[in-house]
């Protein structure tokens, strides 16, 4: 497809308006490397993004905000040094009060939006000029020149920025896939072993949707617990695996999370002397886990008698 | 505070990319900026406001975990999040309907009464900046400009999520009228805010 039906596009892209393989096909041209066009995808996007600036605005409430916080402080994969924010302050606020969309007073309604409508602001510059004094027409068009010198230098550096943060994402999604490769294969090893076990857990009062298994691998010593249908532990909250002998002694075997669709996987090693394991247990406690359980049983089984 | 004042200063660039350096202070104060534009958005498209709530947390997380989604050379942060907030939201309406088919709220009737009565609403929060009132009436205003056919077209694609053939089947009027009102109304849209902004430009 030219590169004009696709920028004849851009616009229904940018409301929704397209069909999916339209919208595919269009960022493919773009991917393929479109300045033309990505260019004016950013100028559509920002057009649209009015929209909503026509709705009255409604502040969230307050616990929306301390979750979020809460929820990434939890997630946090490699935490910066606490040093001082190495956040350059550019822009000097003539008052910082802070408007609904948030932009320092005076300097922000401008350059909020200025990327996007660059173009049309220049031409309405130019056209204004017309009727003015020709020395504040060039000056104004310096300051538009310098302003969008400023603009590309600025989107030549976050590019610089962008590219090292996705050669790190990249990398890290390496480990990930290298660590899942090492569970599978010991997944694999386990399903193999002559002397397994299985345990069946069924869910408790909490929940009783819940369920899981447990492959004991009585060679090597190890559990391998899968579950699902279990909700999400809650924050501060954990789930932790018990190991309960037949003298009702409780130790603890391991703690867990559920993922996205309620499911979790554990795998621990059963330690030696502690006896007949009669039950295998699954409470719900303090983030971190207790030696001993006080949370309520989410999920449970008992142990089949070994001959 | 020292470290709020150097945030609260930073253009939404700055706050973007000490996002991606992991300082959860920039995402604070992203999220103070432009929460309270976003969460009308969602609670249009969602309708119910515990829905529209977990929306918005959902975008701001993902706004974390996954930073290198903001591409800058593809447009501001502001249009990003509308991006994101918009299909995230509509995306949970799908499901929602996938979930409890041929209840409720999807025949175009219903629609079209709602997209009145949001527009004759105009409660405005006490917390409403000046600016952000002022905005507010000048993008309204420019809608108001637009016929209510080509207001209708771009609403039913924006807020509901429906094509264009979509959106041609369900008012019943040929595609290429469809796309043609879509096109008109935002380009006519443009001329009236590029107006406003080099008016207050030269202000």
């Amino acid at each position: 497809m030219s590169c004009e039906v696709h920028r004849d596009q851009v616009l229904l892209h940018a409301v929704g308006a397209l069909d999916r393989s339209e919208s595919e096909s269009l960022l493919a041209h773009i991917d393929a490397g479109c300045p033309a066009c990505a260019g004016a995808l950013a100028e559509s996007l920002a057009l649209v993004a009015h929209l909503p600036l026509a709705l009255p605005a409604m502040e969230p409430s307050p616990f929306v905000r301390s979750r979020l916080m809460q929820r990434i402080v939890a997630t946090r994969p490699t935490a910066p040094s606490s040093t001082a924010p190495s956040i350059p302050a550019v822009v000097p606020a003539p008052s910082p009060s802070r408007s609904v969309l948030g932009e320092p007073t005076g300097s922000g309604l401008r350059r909020w939006i200025a990327p996007a409508l660059a173009a049309g602001l220049a031409a309405a510059v130019v056209h204004v000029g017309a009727v003015r004094p020709a020395l504040r027409d060039s000056r104004r068009l310096e300051l538009a020149l310098n302003e969008q010198r400023g603009e590309v230098q600025r989107l030549l550096e976050s590019q610089a920025v962008t590219f090292e943060a996705q050669l790190e994402t990249q990398r890290r999604q390496i480990e990930r896939l290298e660590m899942e490769a090492g569970r599978a294969a010991q997944t694999a090893s386990l399903l193999q072993a002559s002397q397994l076990l299985m345990v069946e857990l069924r869910g408790g009062a909490t929940q009783p949707e819940a369920q899981g298994r447990i492959l004991w691998n009585r060679d090597r010593g190890i559990w391998h617990l899968y579950a699902s249908g279990l909700q999400p532990a809650g924050e501060g909250r954990t789930y932790e695996l018990w190991f309960i002998t037949a003298a009702d002694e409780k130790i603890p075997a391991g703690t867990f999370d559920v993922d996205a669709e309620g499911r979790a996987t554990l795998y621990v090693e059963v330690p030696k002397g502690i006896g007949t394991i009669a039950v295998a247990a699954v409470t719900d406690e303090p983030a971190g886990g207790v030696p001993q359980p006080t949370g309520s049983v989410q999920l449970a089984g008992a142990v089949p008698e070994v001959g | 505070m020292a470290e709020g004042r150097v945030l609260r200063e930073s253009s939404d660039r700055e706050l973007m990319q000490a996002i991606a350096q992991r300082q959860s202070a920039a995402l604070g104060e992203i999220y103070d900026r432009y929460a309270a534009q976003l969460m009308p958005l969602a609670l249009r498209i969602l309708g119910q406001r515990a829905e529209a709530e977990e929306v918005l947390g959902d975008v701001f997380s993902e706004v974390w975990t996954l930073p290198d989604r903001y591409d800058p050379a593809r447009g501001t942060a502001w249009a990003y999040l509308v991006t994101l907030t918009r299909s995230r939201a509509i995306d949970r309406v799908r499901s929602r309907q996938r979930e409890r088919r041929m209840q409720t709220a999807d025949d175009p009737q219903h629609a079209l009464e709602s997209l009145a009565a949001s527009e004759a609403g105009g409660e405005t929060s006490p917390l409403e900046s000046a600016l952000a009132g002022e905005r507010r009436r000048q993008v309204s205003q420019a809608l108001r400009g637009l016929t209510p056919e080509q207001r209708l077209a771009i609403e039913l694609a924006f807020y509901r999520g429906l094509s264009h053939s979509e959106i041609s089947s369900e008012l019943n009027e040929p595609l290429g009228t469809v796309k043609g009102r879509i096109r008109l109304g935002l380009s006519q849209l443009r001329l009236t805010l590029d107006r406003f902004y080099a008016r207050s430009g030269t202000a």
